[in-house]
């Protein structure tokens, strides 16, 4: 029967997250818009496939605890808060040494056995897919490429970015909005 | 069984998320009793027989785009009146390529009616073939949910576990969906505009 879920692949991201606690199809789709690259910046900078897996668990753990607390300040708040909540967790890998798992226990998940076999396939899709992003990045206009790269690859404030083109800080936020948009289409239209 | 490291992360957040989803009443309960707060929360309650129009009111645009198929959406927020104050709306309209209405949605949430205590959700979605399908999630402590005024009125039973979804699909406006607590009180009601 057609319910009111077949919207759901297409609200926006906060709205993803705002329905997450009480929809788990809203965070299903809140969780594949996001895994791939996550996992692959997150593989970017421990260097480990492994490591990456098991912190974006623990990330998207996280994500779904607190997403009763989210509030959507700005279009690209749900995509930023996610970021956010991965970059402590990197700071605490940094600072520890040891990806934390408490949200994951907390949710009663049982931890990823991967094969090696597994392991290796998932090296590949990444490999596959950073090269693809790269690629598409290529594709995007310069302002929104500069934007996108200085704020999701280098982590730059959006405050600092602005600065640095002199611009405001709400026309950044537009640039990375509309480029990661237009990234995801590229993606996808990718055979 | 998947292979696929993705996919089996997914699957244990998603099966969480569904654990998390089923206790979250309790929560919200212990949470509101913490807070000792009058009345509570009951359903969405879009003024009976009144036009989407005028139901819902403080608009403003959320988000819009275009999908792969050369379709448009567009998100809305707005506000529908209620016994007991408001109600946050989300109205999602999604356009064919040539501007035609494909679809309207509108979800909400709102503050109930004393002494019931469950936040109590209900969408309505007008369909491709201009069926409507009337369906939410009615959260805590719900006895009964009735839903009259299409052809066959339905009345769905206790929900056992603290939360009860229905979807039903009715052929006209004007359904209303009812929601009553463990003591008969009515939660909340959302009708259908015309």
């Amino acid at each position: 029967m057609c319910t009111m879920m077949f919207l759901v692949d297409r609200l926006s991201d906060n709205e993803l997250l705002e329905r997450a606690p009480r929809d788990p199809e809203a965070f299903a789709v809140f969780y594949d818009r996001h895994a791939g690259t996550l996992i692959g910046l997150l593989r970017y900078r421990t260097g480990s496939t492994e490591l990456a897996l098991d912190l974006a668990g623990e990330v998207f753990a996280i994500a779904l605890e607190r997403a009763e607390s989210f509030r959507a300040i700005h279009e690209d708040s749900a995509r930023a808060w996610l970021y956010g909540i991965a970059r402590n967790k990197l700071a605490d890998l940094y600072r520890t040494g040891k990806a934390e798992d408490r949200a994951r226990r907390r949710l009663g998940m049982q931890p990823i056995v991967l094969t090696d076999k597994a392991l290796d396939a998932l090296e590949q899709r990444l490999e596959a897919e950073q090269s693809g992003v790269l690629a598409a990045l290529e594709l995007l206009p310069a302002h929104e490429r500069q934007a996108l790269s200085a704020r999701v690859l280098d982590e730059e404030p959006y405050e600092q970015i602005a600065a640095r083109f002199e611009v405001s800080e709400s026309v950044i936020r537009q640039r990375v909005s509309r480029g990661l948009r237009r990234l995801r289409t590229l993606i996808k239209e990718t055979p | 069984m998947t292979d696929d490291p993705i996919q089996m992360l997914r699957d244990e957040l998603i099966a969480a998320a569904h654990r998390n989803a089923d206790t979250a009443p309790a929560q919200t309960r212990r949470w509101r009793a913490t807070l000792k707060r009058p009345a509570i929360i009951g359903l969405a309650a879009i003024a009976a027989a009144a036009p989407a129009a005028a139901a819902l009111t403080d608009s403003f645009p959320f988000d819009h785009g275009t999908t792969r198929d050369g379709s448009t959406y567009t998100i809305t927020k707005a506000v529908a009146a209620t016994p007991n104050g408001s109600a946050d709306c989300t109205q999602t309209e999604i356009h064919n390529p040539d501007g035609t209405l494909q679809s309207r949605a509108i979800g909400c949430r709102a503050q109930g009616t004393a002494p019931s205590a469950a936040p109590v959700e209900a969408g309505f979605t007008f369909a491709r073939d201009q069926s409507i399908v009337v369906s939410g999630t009615v959260i805590a402590n719900t006895s009964r949910v009735t839903v009259t005024g299409v052809d066959k009125p339905i009345t769905l039973g206790p929900a056992t576990d603290g939360r009860r979804a229905f979807s039903v699909v009715v052929s006209a406006p004007g359904a209303t969906i009812t929601a009553f607590d463990d003591a008969g009180n009515v939660l909340g009601k959302i009708t259908l505009p015309a």
